[in-house]
């Protein structure tokens, strides 16, 4: 596993992050799903299963969560933390970081 | 101008395509095998749900995209979809520029592994995004 990750297991209905919250990581699901909730917490926008990774234009925008995500079911995803991006782009080339950053910024 | 984001690229090297006023320069369903730069003129994306009811010299709406001379013509579908989700079409007479790309690809596996996956990543988040209007 790479430096400034972890693993994390959530039961279901566990929630990941809450609406509100600092991004300062992202995740990938590595077994189960998480669901991204409507702003009522009822409906679920959008799901997240195994090899799906999310939340990386909230941490390079250093912004908030918009929504709530909780698993469904037992879920086990790797969590980076955002010094792990910030590093991985410092440490490319300038060309190449400058235009994520612009990918990025169009969110 | 975004084609400076790009900087490996020798822009001179490759064809340039001139299209007619209201001239499509994308069609929705086109592969993404090839990036367009506008290297002249004003194009537009309208909105998919007007599809059909915009006419190019229309002013752009909210939800539609406009692009200026320099602009990358629906570079998040390039690099996130295999097809184009999206019509853009020429406002005024436009010249563009294609590129391949697997050739831009190549360019910068050279370099640095992360950075292409990771584009193809954010892209790919920010078209679901659009598609639901949701953020993750």
């Amino acid at each position: 596993m790479p430096q400034n990750s972890t693993y994390i297991r959530l039961f279901h209905g566990e929630a990941l992050f809450r609406v509100g919250q600092m991004a300062r990581e992202f995740y990938m699901v590595k077994s189960g799903a998480i669901y991204i909730l409507d702003e009522k917490g009822v409906v679920a926008l959008k799901q997240f299963h195994a090899g799906e990774l999310f939340g990386i234009p909230e941490v390079l925008a250093q912004g908030q969560w918009a929504n709530t995500a909780i698993a469904n079911g037992i879920t086990v995803l790797t969590r980076f933390d955002a010094s792990h991006l910030f590093r991985s782009l410092d440490q490319m080339p300038e060309t190449q970081s400058d235009f994520i950053r612009h990918i990025a910024s169009l969110a | 101008m975004q084609a400076d984001l790009l900087p490996f690229i020798d822009w001179s090297y490759h064809p340039r395509q001139i299209i007619a006023p209201e001239a499509r320069i994308i069609t929705t369903g086109d592969p993404t095998d090839m990036l367009f730069l506008l290297e002249e003129g004003e194009a537009l994306a309208p909105n998919a749900a007007r599809r059909g009811q915009h006419h190019p010299a229309d002013a752009a709406g909210a939800d539609d995209i406009a692009y200026a001379a320099g602009a990358f013509l629906s570079l998040l579908e390039m690099l996130s979809l295999n097809a184009y989700r999206h019509d853009v079409l020429a406002r005024e007479e436009c010249r563009v520029i294609g590129i391949n790309r697997q050739e831009i690809k190549a360019m910068w596996d050279r370099d640095n592994r992360l950075a292409w996956p990771l584009s193809c990543s954010i892209a790919a988040t920010i078209t679901q995004r659009r598609q639901t209007r949701f953020l993750m």
